[in-house]
């Protein structure tokens, strides 16, 4: 037993021992019987036992399935306060801040477009009346 | 799971789909007018005499964007940013002319009534000396008649000969 004990010990300051080994170590240490010259190791051992008991105090929580669902939820909370606060610049004033220069701008533009607009409207009225001309000439 | 993803993906470009435009803010050849809804509720306290028949208009309007070149690249840019966002906003064509060398389209998004529009896009392609393009964009709710009013009433070549042109057919 103890030249077992001495070739296992050695072979586990190698770190070539298995588990098997290393579990008879463990029994040998925390038994009464151990041999005075193995006495030194006993500590070394028994550390090693007490150490195995410890537990953690704190309660490790695998994140469930529902917490997926919160991170989506969460994602699009975001995504529909980030776009609100994207399309925010459709508040802000434009160009001027001055209420009647873009007053005057605006006018500008609108008269662009209105006489634009008449442009078209005015070929339309035009046709029609070359319409209606055409018409009575047809008729008489 | 996979689908409600595409969605939340898609969710901001759909949003920011509307300021197709906003690249030509800022560009060194561009000249451009913006103005928002706040803006618009300002100018309610301007009083002018012959103003009203804007602040009318004015009123219905949320947004208004003009961008005026010179250069023929941004305006090639411009022509393909406009086509781009007919095609996406759904846009209809209402008009084509052609005066003076200058192609003019507008083009429109109907609303609840005929003349009433939701959002109209008016591009001015320029040619020859001066070579300025425009492109104008309008959104609010807001009836094309008002629109074609307001230089009626003006002296401009435009009104003038609508007016002779009714006049006859009312005859």
């Amino acid at each position: 037993m103890e030249q077992d004990i001495d070739k296992i010990l050695e072979n586990y300051f190698e770190g070539e021992t298995t588990l098997e080994e290393e579990k008879l170590l463990r029994t040998y240490f925390c038994s009464a019987d151990v041999a005075e010259k193995h006495k030194d190791f006993i500590p070394l051992f028994r550390y090693q036992i007490a150490e195995r008991e410890v537990k953690s105090a704190r309660q490790v929580q695998v994140p469930s399935r529902r917490n997926y669902w919160w991170a989506a939820a969460t994602c699009l909370a975001m995504a529909v306060g980030l776009t609100v606060v994207l399309n925010r610049p459709a508040e802000d004033l434009g160009t001027y801040d001055n209420p009647e220069e873009a007053f005057r701008e605006t006018q500008k533009a609108l008269n662009l477009l209105s006489t634009n607009v008449n442009k078209g409207v005015e070929s339309v009225e035009y046709l029609k009346e070359y319409e209606e001309t055409r018409k009575t000439i047809f008729k008489n | 799971m996979k689908r409600m993803l595409v969605v939340l993906l898609l969710f901001p470009v759909l949003a920011l789909a509307q300021a197709s435009f906003d690249k030509f803010d800022g560009m060194d050849d561009v000249t451009s007018v913006i103005v928002n809804k706040k803006m618009f509720q300002m100018m309610g306290n301007v009083k002018n005499k012959e103003s009203q028949q804007y602040l009318n208009l004015i009123k219905k309007l949320d947004n208004l964007k003009v961008f005026t070149t010179q250069s023929t690249r941004v305006a090639g840019e411009m022509k393909a940013a406009a086509d781009k966002h007919i095609k996406t906003a759904g846009l209809e064509e209402l008009m084509r002319v052609n005066d003076r060398g200058q192609n003019i389209r507008i083009m429109v998004k109907s609303g609840a009534g005929e003349t009433i529009v939701k959002e109209l896009l008016m591009f001015i392609e320029g040619s020859g000396k001066e070579n300025e393009s425009v492109l104008m964009s309008l959104t609010g709710e807001f009836d094309l008649n008002e629109i074609s009013l307001l230089t009626e009433r003006m002296n401009l070549p435009g009104g003038e000969q609508l007016e002779k042109a009714k006049g006859k057919k009312t005859k």
